[in-house]
């Protein structure tokens, strides 16, 4: 009997720890060519394989939503930090490449003192980006603008508000709303989540 | 035996992915703002730190202690290229986007809030850094009261999440 239930708790209990963090999304085999904000190449999500990441969506010019969700990275990252959870790391992702270059990510983590130690911020071709954000159900649209004197324009984009759990082989196994994530949810879930 | 194990495996199952803990999202209500005043006054205001270059945003509680409606009209700034009233809203599919808004209603005897997720004025293209612990001259103009001048310091992002509303 105690040989039949043995192996009956530890299919259920891998059955219950699926639905819990079911394989919501991935990127398939496909990977992305990035830079981080120091220029350094990332292939994505191949970099993130073998610990859990963290992975939010955001451009720099975003006054409200973005340093929200950034914010809301940071104090995950902190909470981590003092809960001894050491097999996590964090990405945020750029999707407007074109003004988000490695100097402008590299400014935005500075002027908000992140911590870049297991934090990166990612850019790189904007067809890479968009191909990338796509596949996972993200979307980011150019919206309402601002045209100056010298005739550059900045575009402002309506974008999905998302923090995701990706787990060791690059899967989305859970999505939070970037900019008003529980953050005591998220702890929780990386103390339980090591896959 | 049978009964104690399954007992045990039931147990063992519902503890297996932890305990699910369903914890509300902290938020925090404003600061609760007693209109003692009488006056139309501009409470509550700081900046967030941006770089030279980009955007940010300016945040603050308009207290309305007055018995006439009043409208917010435009922002004026020395250290943005361009200032404006926006909002932020919930597009389709969970997206979330911002606008331009002409004019926003103070009303008599109330307070809205201009707060992260909501109504804030718009600092874009900034002409240097804007560091926290720094302070800067904003002159809100309103359709009645004219021009109030304030200094909203700048500060760095909140430790928790405030969810403001619009009293009355």
């Amino acid at each position: 009997m105690k040989k039949i239930l043995i192996p009956i708790a530890i299919f259920f209990t891998f059955i219950s720890c699926q639905e819990k963090f079911p394989v919501l999304d991935s990127w398939g085999s496909a990977n992305y060519n990035l830079v981080n904000q120091d220029g350094e190449k990332v292939i994505f999500p191949h970099a993130l394989k073998g610990k859990v990441s963290l992975v939010t969506y955001i451009f720099t010019n975003c006054p409200d939503i973005c340093p929200l969700t950034t914010n809301n990275m940071r104090l995950i990252q902190e909470r981590m930090k003092k809960e001894g959870i050491n097999h996590v790391d964090l990405y945020s992702i750029s999707f407007d490449p074109e003004v988000d270059t490695p100097p402008v990510l590299k400014k935005f983590a500075e002027m908000r003192d992140l911590n870049l130690s297991n934090w990166q911020f990612l850019t790189g071709d904007k067809k890479e980006i968009d191909d990338l954000i796509h596949q996972i159900g993200v979307f980011a649209v150019r919206g309402d603008s601002t045209v100056f004197e010298d005739g550059k324009t900045i575009y402002y984009y309506i974008h999905t508000d998302r923090i995701s759990l990706v787990d060791k082989e690059g899967k989305i196994r859970k999505n939070y709303p970037g900019s008003t994530t529980n953050i005591d949810e998220v702890i929780n879930d990386l103390k339980d989540f090591n896959e | 035996m049978k009964r104690i194990l399954i007992s045990v495996l039931a147990l063992f199952l519902i503890t297996a992915c932890g305990t699910e803990k369903k914890e509300e999202m902290k938020t925090e209500a404003p600061a609760a703002i007693e209109q003692t005043s009488t006056n139309l006054e501009i409470t509550n205001g700081w900046i967030r730190p941006s770089a030279k270059g980009t955007n940010t945003a300016f945040f603050f509680d308009a207290v309305n202690g007055t018995d006439m409606d009043d409208t917010l009209l435009t922002v004026e700034s020395d250290i943005a290229e361009v200032v404006q009233v926006h909002e932020t809203y919930q597009a389709d599919k969970g997206m979330m986007g911002m606008r331009e808004v002409k004019g926003v209603a103070i009303p008599k005897d109330s307070t809205v809030n201009f707060k992260p997720r909501g109504l804030h004025i718009m600092l874009i293209k900034l002409k240097h850094d804007v560091k926290t612990g720094e302070e800067y001259k904003l002159k809100l103009n309103f359709a009645k009261k004219g021009s109030l001048e304030i200094t909203a310091p700048v500060k760095d992002m909140l430790t928790k999440q405030t969810m403001g509303e619009h009293k009355h």
